[in-house]
Order: C-alpha cells, then sequence, then structure tokens
C-alpha cells in the first residue's frame, strides 16, 4: 500500500512571531521555518507503518513557496521514499488557502493512487484544521480526524481519536483519509547520515497550473494583531487596599 | 534600588558585601609552581569586576607539606604566597568582591608519592577509595603541628589582606577527626564529640589569637555525611550549634554529603541529569537551627534558584561557582536586567572532572574562563565588517557565528539539518543529558539579537557558499561515525549514534566496541540495557570510558550496574561474522596472540567520527589562503595573513570535527579563537 503525506512549511514553534508592520499577518522574512509538527507525526505514523510491513511506498508533497522543498527534504531524511514540490506561490508570506490545497492534492492522489492519505490535523500558522476534511470531500472518501491510534486491518483503519471526554474509536474503508494528532506517535530524529541518503532521493517539481488549480485567495485579511503585553502590577499594604484597589478596577 | 532579593546588600560582621551572590572554594588548577599567579589573578579579576560579592579562593590550599596537593592546589605553606595572593585580593577589592580563601589539611585525601614524599596522615588507618593512601595514624606531634601549620597560613593570608578565609571540613583532615568513621584515636582528640571537635576548635582559637576579631573565619563542612556509621544530619545541627555557640566563627557554609568516593562526590557536587539545588533545604534548615550566617552552594545552576534561596531565607549568601565558569558576568547581567543572555552552566561538569585527572578547569563551553589572559569573554567589535558564511550548526559552527556576529560581521549559516545542534542535539535527545541542549539555544538566542541569518536543511556545496560573497568562509560540518575498523565484518556492525538517534534498534544480546571512550559508547550502553538488554561494553584501553571522567561516569554507573551491562577491559574486537541467525565477533589482545569469542544479536562500534570534509576540499583550490592557518598568530592573538592563491576571493577555514575528532570544548575553542581575530 503506497501511503500519500502532505506537509507544509510553517513558522518554526520554537519562534517568537512577530506581526508585519502592515497588520497583513506574521512576519516571516528570515524567520527559521520547519515543517507543521502535526505533519511530522503524520510522516512517522507513515514511517511505522512501512516499518510493521504495512505501507510499501511514502509519497511526501508539500504545495507552497519554492523553499518548502527543504521540508520536503526533512520528510526524506525521517523515512520518506520520494517527494513532490508544487509550487504555488513565489512570496512566502502568501498562504495557500485549505481549499486551494485539497484540490491540488486531489490531482496528486488521483495521479498517484495511495491507498491511505496521513494529513497534520491543522498547520500551526493558521489553525485551519480544513484540508483532510475537504479533501476526504473532494475524493469521496473516508475519514478519521484527530487520530491518537490507527492500526490498519485489512481493508480498513481501525483509528482512535481524542474527543471530548474520552476515546472514541471507530473503523474507515480504505482508502481514506487520516488526519493526526499530537499523541499519535513522537517523531524520530532525521539524523545525518539519512539526511545524505536523503540528497539521493527522487524529488518531482510541479506547479499548481500543472494540476489546474487556481490558487487566488478568497479569503482576505482584515487585520492581524498581537496579543497585548502583560501590564505591570502592584503591591498593596492591607487587605483594604486590596478591597479598594479591585473596586476601583471595577472588578467588585 | 533595586528590590531584587539576590541584589540586597548583606552584612557580615564588619563586611557589607554588595550582594548575595559569591563564588565558593574550588580550585581551578591554575596556580603556577604553586602560587595563584597573573592566570589564576584574571580568572578572579573578571568575576569581581561583573560584580560577584565574594570570592571564595582557592579550594583547599594546602597548610602543610605532608598535605601535598592531588591536583595543581595554593601551596599556602609558603610565605611567598603572600605577594601573589596580596595582588590578587587587591585587584579584587578594587572592584568592590570581598576575598577570602579556603585553607585545609587533606589528611588522606592525598598520596604520600608527591612533593615531599612524606606518610599521608589520618586519626586512623582508614584507607580513602578515591586517593588509595594507606595512611599514618596521626601522633600527638603531628596534631600539634598542623594546628600551627594552619595558624602560620592564616596568618599569611591576613598579611595578604584578606578579607578572611574558611576552614575545609568535608573528607578532608578536619572532618576525618569529626567521623567516627576515620578517627579511633583513643587521646583528647578522639572519642566523644568534644573529643573529635577538638582538632577544629585548637585551629580556630589558634588563627583568632594571631589574626584579631577582624578577620573572618568560616567552615565550610558537611553537616550530614550520608554514609552509615558516620555523622548523621542531627550530629550535623549539634556541631553547627557547637561552631556558632564557640564565638571563633563568623560564618557556615553548608555542604552534604561524603566525598571519599566519586559517587559521593559527584552527590555533594551534582551533575548534569541530577536534580538541581538538591541540599539547599538541607543548609536552610541548619540556617533555622542555628540563626547564624549560613552560605550554601550545590548545583545552583541559574538565578531563579539562587532568588529562590535568598527570598525564601533558606540562606544568606548563595554559592554559583560552576555558573560563574560558565558566565563570568552572570551577577552584571542580573544587575542590567538581563538574565536571558546569561550563558547558561549545563552541569557537564568538565571543569572539575579535568582537575581531577590533573589539568586545568575548563568549562565545556565557554573556551575564554581560565583563558582570560588571551580569550575574551566580550567580543570586541571589528574595525572592519565583513561578510562570513559558515557551514554547519553544531557547537564549532555556532560559537563562529556567534562570535562573528557579535564582531558585527554579516554572518550566514548553514545547516544541512532543520535543527540546530550537531552531536549535541544528538547527546541531548537522551533525557538525562538534555541540559546540553542549552550550548546551542542561548549560542542560538545569541545569534538571532545579531541578525545571524540562517538556512537550515540545507547541505550546503559550493555554489551555495560562493552565492553569499563571503570574504571568510568557515566549514564546521563536524563528522560521520567511523565504524570500519575491522578485519572483516564492518558491514554487519552499526554506529553508537545510530543507536542515539533511533535509526538502529536496541538488540538482545549486544557487544559495544568502544575504542573512541567518549560519552557516545555509554549512552549507547544506557539506551540498550534500559530495554532488559544483554550489554558487554568490550574496550582495548586498560580502563573503561577514559574521557568520561570520574564524576561524569556517576549516573551512567547507576543504571548500568543496576542492569544486565559488563565491561571487559584490554580486548579489542578484530571481527564479526554472521552465526546462523546470530554474530560472532572475535576479540584480539593488544598484549599477545590470545583471541575469544562472543556470540551476540548486535555489535556497536565508537571508534570516534571522522571528518566531513567534502566541501572544505572543494572550496579550498579557490580560496585566497588554501585552507592554510598560521598557527602562530592564532596563539598569539594576531590576524591571520596567509595569502597562497591571488586570484582566491575568500578565506576558508576549518573547525571542529571537521577537522579531527575531538570534543566540544576543542569546537568551542577553535572557534572563537579563529573568530575573534577576523
Amino acid at each position: 500500500m503506497k501511503v500519500l503525506v502532505p506537509v507544509k512549511r510553517v513558522i518554526d514553534y520554537n519562534v517568537k512571531a512577530r506581526v508585519k508592520a502592515d497588520g497583513s499577518g506574521v512576519d516571516l522574512a528570515n524567520v527559521k521555518m520547519s515543517m507543521n509538527p502535526f505533519d511530522e507525526i503524520a510522516v512517522e505514523e507513515a514511517i511505522r507503518l512501512k516499518e510493521k510491513g504495512t505501507a510499501t511506498e511514502i509519497v511526501v508533497v508539500s504545495i507552497g513557496v519554492k523553499q518548502a522543498q527543504e521540508t520536503l527534504r526533512t520528510a526524506l531524511a525521517m523515512g520518506a521514499d520520494r517527494a513532490i514540490l508544487v509550487v504555488a506561490a513565489d512570496d512566502v508570506h502568501q498562504d495557500i488557502e485549505p481549499l486551494a490545497v485539497a484540490k491540488i492534492l486531489k490531482a496528486v492522489v488521483d495521479q498517484e493512487q495511495p491507498g491511505l492519505v496521513i494529513a497534520g490535523k491543522q498547520a500551526i500558522d493558521n489553525d485551519m484544521n480544513a484540508t483532510g476534511q475537504m479533501l476526504a470531500a473532494l475524493l469521496g472518501w473516508g475519514q478519521a480526524t484527530f487520530a491518537s491510534k490507527l492500526e490498519i486491518e485489512g481493508e480498513a483503519a481501525k483509528v482512535t481519536r481524542e474527543v471530548d471526554g474520552g476515546l472514541q474509536t471507530i473503523e474507515v474503508k480504505l482508502p481514506a483519509i487520516v488526519t493526526a494528532d499530537l499523541r499519535l506517535n513522537e517523531p524520530r530524529y532525521a539524523s545525518l547520515p539519512n539526511i545524505m541518503k536523503a540528497k539521493k532521493k527522487p524529488l518531482e517539481e510541479k506547479t499548481a497550473a500543472d494540476y489546474g488549480v487556481d490558487v487566488t485567495p478568497r479569503l482576505t485579511v482584515v487585520s492581524t494583531r498581537e496579543p497585548e503585553g502583560r501590564k505591570a502590577g502592584i503591591k498593596v499594604g492591607s487587605v483594604d487596599e486590596l478591597v479598594s484597589k479591585l473596586k476601583e478596577a471595577g472588578v467588585v | 534600588m533595586s528590590n531584587d532579593p539576590l541584589l540586597q546588600p548583606y552584612q557580615l560582621k564588619h563586611l557589607t558585601l554588595r550582594n548575595r551572590i559569591m563564588i565558593t572554594s574550588h580550585e581551578p588548577a591554575y596556580p603556577e609552581d604553586g602560587m595563584p599567579k597573573d592566570r589564576y589573578r584574571a580568572y578572579h579579576v573578571e568575576r569581581a569586576k561583573a560584580g560577584v560579592a565574594l570570592t571564595m579562593t582557592a579550594g583547599s590550599a594546602a597548610v602543610s607539606k605532608d598535605s601535598p596537593p592531588v591536583f595543581n592546589n595554593i601551596l599556602a605553606y609558603k610565605d611567598e604566597v603572600v605577594g601573589w595572593m596580596k595582588k590578587l585580593t587587591d585587584e579584587c577589592h578594587e572592584h568592590g568582591t570581598a576575598v577570602m580563601i579556603q585553607l585545609t589539611h587533606l589528611g588522606r585525601r592525598t598520596r604520600w608519592d608527591k612533593a615531599d614524599w612524606l606518610p599521608v596522615v589520618s586519626p586512623s588507618h582508614e584507607r580513602e577509595a578515591s586517593h588509595r593512601s594507606f595512611p599514618k595514624k596521626m601522633e600527638d606531634w603531628d596534631i600539634q603541628r598542623i594546628i600551627k601549620d594552619y595558624v602560620d597560613a592564616a596568618e599569611r593570608m591576613k598579611a595578604a589582606g584578606l578579607d578572611g578565609l574558611e576552614l575545609q571540613a568535608y573528607g578532608h583532615l578536619m572532618d576525618q577527626f569529626w567521623s567516627p568513621l576515620t578517627n579511633d584515636l583513643d587521646n583528647e582528640y578522639g572519642g566523644s564529640i568534644d573529643n573529635r571537635l577538638r582538632f577544629t576548635f585548637d585551629i580556630l582559637r589558634g588563627i583568632r589569637e594571631r589574626c584579631g576579631e577582624s578577620f573572618l573565619l568560616g567552615v565550610r563542612y558537611t553537616g550530614d555525611e550520608c554514609l552509615p556509621g558516620g555523622f548523621d544530619a542531627q550530629d550535623g545541627i549539634t556541631i553547627s550549634q557547637k561552631l556558632k555557640d564557640s564565638g571563633l566563627v563568623d560564618f557556615l557554609n553548608v555542604v552534604r554529603g561524603h566525598i571519599d568516593t566519586d559517587a559521593g562526590l559527584t552527590d555533594v557536587i551534582p551533575v548534569q541529569g541530577m536534580r538541581n539545588a538538591p541540599h539547599l533545604e538541607f543548609a536552610g534548615q541548619i540556617k533555622k537551627a542555628t540563626d547564624f550566617p549560613t552560605f550554601h552552594a550545590a548545583k545552583i545552576p541559574d538565578v531563579p534558584t539562587a532568588r529562590h534561596a535568598i527570598a525564601a531565607g533558606l540562606v544568606d549568601m548563595i554559592g554559583m561557582t560552576r555558573a560563574h565558569m560558565a558566565d563570568p558576568h552572570l551577577v552584571r547581567k542580573v544587575i542590567e536586567g538581563r538574565e536571558d543572555d546569561i550563558r547558561p552552566c549545563v552541569g557537564a561538569n568538565y571543569c572539575l572532572d579535568r582537575i581531577y585527572q590533573g589539568g586545568l578547569a575548563f568549562c565545556l563551553h565557554n573556551a575564554a574562563t581560565g583563558r582570560e589572559e588571551t580569550m575574551p569573554h566580550t567580543i570586541p567589535v571589528a574595525s572592519e565588517k565583513r561578510r562570513v558564511t559558515i557551514v554547519g550548526a553544531g557547537p564549532a559552527g555556532l560559537e563562529a557565528a556567534r562570535v562573528a556576529a557579535e564582531r558585527g560581521h554579516e554572518v550566514t549559516v548553514f545547516e544541512a539539518a532543520d535543527e540546530p545542534g550537531g552531536q549535541i542535539r544528538l547527546t541531548a535527545l537522551q533525557e538525562r543529558r538534555r541540559e546540553m541542549i542549552s550550548i546551542i539555544s542561548w549560542r542560538m538566542a545569541m545569534c538571532e539579537k545579531h541578525g545571524v541569518k540562517f538556512n537550515f536543511n540545507t547541505f550546503a556545496d559550493v555554489d551555495d557558499v560562493l552565492a553569499t560573497n563571503p570574504d571568510e568562509v568557515i566549514i564546521a560540518t563536524g563528522g560521520l561515525p567511523h565504524t570500519e575498523v575491522l578485519s572483516e565484518g564492518d558491514d554487519l556492525v552499526c554506529s553508537a549514534w545510530d543507536i542515539l538517534s533511533g535509526d538502529v534498534k536496541p538488540g538482545q544480546n549486544v557487544l559495544i566496541f568502544d575504542d573512541a571512550g567518549d560519552h557516545a559508547a555509554l549512552q549507547a550502553a544506557d539506551i540498550i540495557s534500559a530495554t532488559g538488554a544483554k550489554v558487554e561494553i568490550v574496550t582495548p584501553d586498560r580502563s573503561f570510558s577514559p574521557e568520561v571522567m570520574a564524576m561524569n561516569l556517576v549516573p551512567y554507573m547507576r543504571n548500568l550496574q543496576g542492569r544486565d551491562t559488563t565491561f571487559t577491559v584490554t580486548w579489542r574486537l578484530r571481527s564479526v561474522k554472521r552465526d546462523g541467525n546470530q554474530l560472532r565477533a572475535t576479540l584480539g589482545s593488544d598484549y599477545g596472540d590470545m583471541t575469544k569469542d562472543r556470540v551476540i544479536d548486535q555489535v556497536v562500534v565508537n571508534h570516534g567520527t571522522r571528518p566531513l570534509d567534502e566541501l572544505y576540499f572543494d572550496l579550498k583550490p579557490l580560496s585566497k589562503n588554501l585552507g592554510e592557518v598560521d598557527y602562530t598568530a592564532l596563539i598569539a592573538g594576531d590576524k591571520q595573513q596567509v595569502q597562497h592563491n591571488e586570484d582566491g576571493q575568500f578565506r576558508l577555514f576549518r573547525i571542529g570535527d571537521a577537522v579531527a575528532a575531538r570534543n566540544t570544548h576543542a569546537a568551542i575553542y577553535d572557534a572563537l579563537r579563529l573568530v575573534k581575530d577576523l
């Protein structure tokens, strides 16, 4: 079974995000970018399926700017077999919206015919949580979102999902879309020897136009603001003073 | 004025200490001919300038000739020490730092085959495991002679203008008297607790009489031996009370535990992966019980913990000693509200482990410590801004990037992985060694501050480097494990890195051939044995893991000895063959033609790294200097002037393991030493 894993290049989770002066979004110029952590979990799960003998080939796909090939190289170093880069933007600040991504992925799926797509449940940059679901709808496949456990049993995938108040286990017929939650696994470290091996793995470059998909944004960003900074506190000398200050602040 | 508890002054009798942070006594082994000369003074003055309140110089400065230093300590029994200590003290005083010194007689904690070849003495014949000497049991004249030696040495320190001193009493002669385990004298210096303390009080009384009330006196002692048959915490409180009640001391400096074995020493001075501030509460109990000035240090690596110690009133002065080795300007950064800029102590304990092997104390990731005369702690800005391109974001590459950026250069870094760290990142994957990653994260924070441009996931080639149009190129690409050391079967083994990274799953019955003797083999053994597998570590060396050193070995042994792990020294892995579904390893010996076989299911080879130097050699013909470094200029701190190729567009340098397999300190020193003059 072939497994397809879409991966997104996002601002590194360790970076303190700064908003651009014009409020149009987060400043990504000269900022460390990494693979979306949920996508890393998806790649890891695919590799584990391959190690178990369930998966035979892992194809990773990234849609965005040309630099996304760095993200694909990381996936290859982790253990994916080949990569497809779909260049759909020139400016690092242009986010490709979930519907466009899902349409391109559908075209890739039609071509590659994977038995399973494992995606991250959402990207940590815009938190849309939509691509996996949209792809399932476009393909007419079953979907199992927020997976914390995945088992392939014959022609079906048994998926444990983290839902409010507990765990839900569902079964979906393959082919299907599974989206990975935080506790599905702990992604492996891409070691230097494997990074070197990954240099020789195939990386195919395409454009959005190759798949006939229009990536023009349909959403308009009205404004982006940083959270308000915490204001300095004061020390009060007595309970009475505390009460009067609280009254002044209108909270009691 | 600041309301930071750490920055409040402390009144110790007549002496005002300007804040609550001190450097506790530790011997970095910098003396020359037993004297604290220029290197030693520069080390303390650098820290005084940055605001530390009190520096307790020396560590175990020797008061007697039959206490020969086990590593390079100050010889307080020589009159010439006065001049050197005066110079050091005067300079620290100029910067507002109080200066004291620790005096001691090592008793049995030394060797007889040193200096004057005098017999080692102790109040019993009990041998200390660490230093191996069988001591002479002290006679009356030994006791009187040594009491006088202490008083004479104290007088020298008073003459040198010091503010005071402390006497060492954990593992040395003074507490060898205190402990029932090491004192079986049947005279007035043995038996009851008061008799066992008599030696201490005789010395304190002698010093008081000779040096007067204005010379501050304290004792740095263990308040609980943590040994069956030794004195316990309750006895420790009694001793503390008696010290206070004697009226002979002005402060108590508390530690806990025993140091007669490597493991004991490591519990007193914990290393990486062990808990922080393990004895702080105990020191607090002593302060509470005695209501007397109390000092303490033991793995207080960070400012918040130190602040808590003071704010909670646990102690009066908090020691941040290894923290000051990592960052001499720690106090200044606290004062200036720049705590995030403090270079963190990662507990690697390279400093202490080196001195016990006869080396100088160096900080694993601050190559300027102990080299204050030649290496800067504050990087001077270059007169000319240059474009510096660095390949590799391990410790060497990041130190080069940090130093170059602080010099004001325009810096670009290429890194093959998606994260910085190189081999440090691999090391820090293991929970117990994760503090190591601060070596990387501190440098990343400094690089970010100075606008270094990073390109991750980029296995840089010549074109990538040339595209940055560099003036200087620094190759810090590290190396890859070298495992091809067998006459047969190289394809059947994996490297220690493969185990650390998780690329290879641990076997059930594993032979680790450790020819490098560094952390990687033990980390692999730790990971493999934790799965319940059987592990045999084989080394051709006479003892195992020589590069790991005494205190760093302790946490490994605590894991490995509890599991199915054995060590085999003086055997060398020769070949590996398939044997059914197992492997047959043949071991040979450097001593003769002996061989023996092992049937196992996995062989791990730890044999260092070979440089990843392809890019360096590709760039070499294009460079002005053809990669050559002028070592004379490098050591002298002069500019590199080598020029062989007039068509060259840039100068090319190679640092760290990209040159040859060494360690983190070598990588960082390579970088600092080269880049500070670029």
